[in-house]
Order: structure tokens, then sequence, then C-alpha cells
């Protein structure tokens, strides 16, 4: 009992010296805080930044510059042919555009009096557009001399690939080298002289 | 610097007015760092409660319905964040205390009471055990039961009950040493 009113005592002591704390710190400085306290608080509740931050600028600028960049590089860009870049069109061109010298010799050893046919190479070639029937003997002269028109070609006309010219004139040659080729078709040849009996 | 009411404090804390944050704390330091301070073991370690618990002021300020005194509603965060800090410390709670029984030479008159000034009894409340000293202060000088010691402390009622009396017991030792000396 006497133990119970001496806690009680303990209690209400401790209790009244606290509650009864003069409104301004002791000047010994027990009961304040030292100043750094209140700038770690400052520190921790600083106000959300008004307007925007230079990061927040920087990353912006940084996606103007590299979309005006993009936009730029995309509408400026060269043209390029539509024909896909697998068939070297300029080599076919150039092989077309020139009658081939090295197939009239060639034929020219194979038939005596052929000039007529000599442009057949060149016309059999186009006639795959044609889609015209051949015979076996000139499929034959047809691949060969493509073969070597286009070797020809590749090796002389190497240089001209870098000057080749813009694809829209590329098909308009085409175009007329195709006209010229079927004009050529229908013109009838003259019949061969019949030949000599070898008795 | 004219002191504010708690109404103008609020609103302008939640402005995020600096003013009226740097009025708040100047209003209310000392009298939360002397609560806090009952808690701690040392001025050092009150001082991180008193920090913490303005931050959670500051940033909980929305949460204050006005419809008590501000004062109260920041006790209550000091004394939360005071107990959260002991807590974390490894023993906090110790069933078991090896001082011995001594013959109580407690004086309980006015006298005796009139010449312990307050920085002697913290400095002898900053010395209890960490499980003491809070269930001594929860108990004793700021009110709360049993009950609600327990679930503050997640300790069961009996662990207070025993906490209180050991904490009394050493109050009471050191006491009589210092008024035998």
């Amino acid at each position: 009992m006497t133990e119970q009113k001496e806690f009680e005592s303990l209690d209400e002591l401790f209790k009244k010296s606290f509650d009864n704390l003069p409104a301004t710190p002791a000047s010994s400085g027990w009961d304040s805080p030292s100043e750094k306290v209140w700038q770690h608080v400052q520190k921790q509740i600083k106000p959300p930044q008004s307007g925007w931050s230079t990061q927040t600028l920087t990353l912006i600028a940084a996606f103007a510059v590299t979309v005006t960049v993009g936009l730029y590089l995309l509408l400026n860009r060269p043209e390029t042919p539509e024909t896909p870049a697998v068939q070297p069109p300029v080599a076919t061109v150039e092989a077309l555009g020139k009658p081939a010298q090295p197939v009239q010799e060639e034929l020219a050893s194979h038939q005596t009096n052929a000039t007529e046919t000599l442009v057949s190479p060149v016309k059999t070639v186009k006639k795959k557009t044609v889609e015209a029937p051949k015979t076996g003997m000139e499929k034959r002269t047809e691949t060969k001399a493509a073969k070597q028109v286009a070797a020809d070609s590749s090796l002389e006309q190497r240089p001209t690939v870098q000057k080749r010219k813009a694809p829209n004139s590329t098909l308009k040659l085409k175009a007329e080298l195709a006209k010229r080729a079927e004009e050529a078709w229908k013109k009838p040849l003259t019949p061969l002289p019949q030949r000599r009996s070898n008795r | 610097m004219q002191q504010l009411n708690d109404q103008e404090l609020v609103s302008g804390v939640l402005r995020g007015s600096p003013a009226h944050q740097t009025a708040l704390y100047r209003q209310y330091s000392v009298p939360m760092f002397r609560v806090v301070l009952r808690f701690a073991r040392d001025k050092a370690e009150a001082e991180d409660m008193l920090q913490d618990g303005f931050i959670r002021v500051f940033r909980d300020m929305a949460q204050f319905r006005g419809d008590g005194a501000l004062g109260g509603w920041i006790r209550r965060i000091m004394v939360n964040t005071a107990l959260s800090h002991l807590r974390k410390q490894r023993d906090f709670i110790r069933d078991t205390a090896d001082f011995s029984p001594f013959e109580s030479l407690f004086r309980t008159d006015e006298d005796f009471a009139s010449n312990m000034d307050a920085e002697t009894l913290m400095k002898y409340l900053q010395k209890l055990p960490p499980g003491y000293r809070a269930v001594f202060n929860l108990y004793a000088i700021d009110g709360f039961s049993h009950e609600e010691i327990a679930e503050q402390l997640g300790i069961s009622i009996g662990t207070s009950k025993s906490q209180l009396f050991k904490a009394r017991e050493y109050l009471k030792k050191m006491l009589d040493k210092s008024f035998i000396s």
C-alpha cells in the first residue's frame, strides 16, 4: 500500500516537473534543440519547384532538336530508283543501247549473208517482253549475245555506273528501245538465196 | 515575431509558405523537444526524433482536421516518432532486469520534489533502459492505459505492467542515491 503511494507520488513528481516547465527554454539550453535540426527539416520539406527545371528544359530541347533533324533528313533525302537494287538497270540499259559488235562477229562465223539477223540478239532480248515464240537457234544466239554484251558492258561501262542517269530517263530509254525493237521486228526479212548443192 | 494562431499556421504551411513553416517550428520546437527528450537516452537522439517528427508534421499537415489543438496533434506525432525510434533499438523491451531490491528511502514530501529540477529528473529518466523509459513516460506522464501502451508498443499488457514497475523501482533507486548524497 505504502509502495503504491510512493509510486504514485513518483509519477506525480515527474509529471508535475515536466508539465510546469516555463514557456521559455532554460538558459543552460538543455531543453532547446540546436539550429541544425531546423536546417535539416527545411532541407526535407523544400516546396516543389515552380516552373520548369533545367533538367526538364534540357530534355525538351534535346527532343525538339532530334525531331527537327529527323524531319529535315526525311523530307530532303535524295530520291532512290524504284527498281530493286539487285538488278543492275544501268548495265542492262547500256547493253541494250549498244548493238553489240561481238555478236556480229560471232554470227558471221556461222552465217555468211545474214546482216539483217545481226540485230536479232538485241531484238530477241527485247522480244522477251513481247513474249514471241523463239527457235532453238535464236535462243542460243540470244543467250550468247546477251552474255557477251553484259560482260562487255560490265567491264567497259563500270565507271559510267557512277554517272547513271535519273530513273525517269532510264525508263524512257527502255521504252524507246522496246518500241524500236518492235518496229524492227515488223519489217519483213529478205529471203535468203537458195543454197547450191555440193554434189 | 508575433505568434500566429493554429489556423493561420496550418493554412500557411499548406500553401508552402516558408515563413509559416518557420513560425510553426519556432512556436512548437521547444515544447516538443521536451517531449522527445523524455523518450530519448540523450540530447542527440532527442534531436533526431524531433527532426523526424517535424518532417512528418509538415508532410502530413493536410491530415490535420482542426477538430483539436494543433499542439496536441503535433505532440501525438512526436510521441509516435519517438516510439518508432525506440522500437528500432535491439533490446528495446527487457523483461528481466538485474537490479536487487533495495530499501526505499524515497521521500514524498513537497520540499524534496521542489528541490528536484526538471533537468535532473530528465537525466534520471534518460538513464532508464528504453523499454522502461517508454512505458513510464506513456503511463505516468502522457496518461495512457496499459492496454493502449501494449497496443502501441506491440507488447502484452503484463509486459507493460512489469516494465512500469521496474522503471519506477529504478527511478526510486536513483532518486534515493541522489537524496542521500
